[in-house]
């Protein structure tokens, strides 16, 4: 990208930002191709890429009344399309992870050896030990069998989970 | 594939979400003010028909482009000077009704009006578009000053206009000679 076309970008980013509406059209014409670019880079997945670039400039054109004319109008954008790029890498990661359990779930033996029983009764034993020494409130945020809907509640189970994973390698060694 | 027409409607949807909400935020400034003025009960009405139109105006403004939203702030800032000049002197327990006071409330209010006048003369003048933005930013502190000033009566909150008016014109007056 060149200069000329980074200034063009800014200034439809500036019309916009003045409350011209049919610069909308224009910032789109010019930032969508390397918008899309970015994007396809930080995800890495090139069905995704056109989905989180439509989410960016929708993202973009709502900020916008809040752009600071005097910062370069492309950092700007970009700034927002790298959270909506961290935002999609966490919610495909998150997805990954409730396939992987799902997957586990299938593959667990409905009519188990006695042998497997005595092992799954061990390992029970050394979890319940485990989280006996976490406190109540992490204790707690296990017990919810609930679906942890905001970000916060979901965040603090996330750190129960690393703080119970840091005792069992403490007790037993790595998982 | 991208529809580029569809994503242009929902871009400008989104904008136009986005100013809005951003022109809103000037409320978590009206509504204080407005919540001082309304502790007087004998104007408590005319208080909340005046920060409703307030609210109104500051919002249209500051959504509709960027000297809009200069002129709320210019305006506000300006207005803000009466708004707590008058206040201050309803707190005094001044009577600006009496034969006694009233010219002293008329000047009083005159002058503060004046000073918010050449606030908003001089910060607008650094802007493109000159005239809409003193207007807008006129408009927007002579209600704002009401605010303050409708409890010393309706002759203080015209006495305030005019001195804004007055203010804004004279000290434009002197930036254009001085250039």
């Amino acid at each position: 990208m060149n200069q000329v076309e980074r200034k063009t970008i800014h200034e439809a980013m500036v019309r916009l930002a003045d409350g011209d509406r049919s610069a909308v059209r224009a910032l789109l014409d010019q930032l969508w191709p390397v918008l899309v670019l970015f994007v396809r880079r930080g995800v890495g997945h090139e069905q995704d890429a056109e989905d989180v670039a439509q989410e960016a400039f929708l993202r973009i054109c709502s900020r916008i009344a809040d752009f600071d004319q005097t910062r370069d109008g492309l950092s700007w954008a970009f700034g927002i399309a790298k959270y909506e790029v961290m935002t999609q890498r966490q919610r495909r990661r998150r997805h990954r992870e409730a396939a992987a359990a799902a997957e586990l779930a299938l593959l667990q033996d409905p009519n188990p050896t006695q042998e497997a029983a005595l092992l799954d009764r061990d390992l029970l034993r050394a979890l319940e030990h485990a989280l006996g020494t976490l406190t109540p409130e992490d204790r707690q945020l296990f017990a919810s069998s609930a679906q942890a809907h905001s970000a916060t509640v979901r965040k603090r189970r996330q750190r129960a989970l690393e703080r119970l994973r840091s005792i069992w390698r403490r007790l037993y060694g790595e998982l | 594939m991208v529809n580029f027409e569809q994503l242009t409607v929902r871009g400008l949807r989104a904008y136009e979400v986005g100013r809005l909400r951003t022109a809103s935020r000037v409320a978590l400034v009206l509504v204080p003010a407005t919540l001082v003025c309304l502790l007087e009960a004998r104007t408590r009405e005319s208080c909340a028909c005046l920060a409703v139109l307030l609210l109104g105006l500051t919002v249209w403004l500051r959504w509709r482009d960027r000297t809009g939203f200069d002129a709320v702030t210019t305006g506000l800032l300006a207005g803000s000077i009466p708004l707590v000049a008058g206040l201050v002197l309803s707190r005094l327990d001044l009577r600006c009704g009496s034969l006694d006071t009233a010219p002293l409330c008329t000047a009083f209010s005159v002058l503060v009006g004046a000073a918010a006048g050449v606030v908003i003369a001089v910060r607008e003048a650094r802007r493109q578009g000159r005239f809409v933005g003193v207007a807008a930013a006129a408009s927007v502190s002579v209600l704002a000053a009401s605010l303050g000033c409708l409890r010393l009566g309706i002759a203080s909150v015209l006495s305030v206009a005019i001195g804004i008016a007055v203010g804004a014109a004279a000290a434009a007056i002197a930036q254009c000679r001085c250039r």
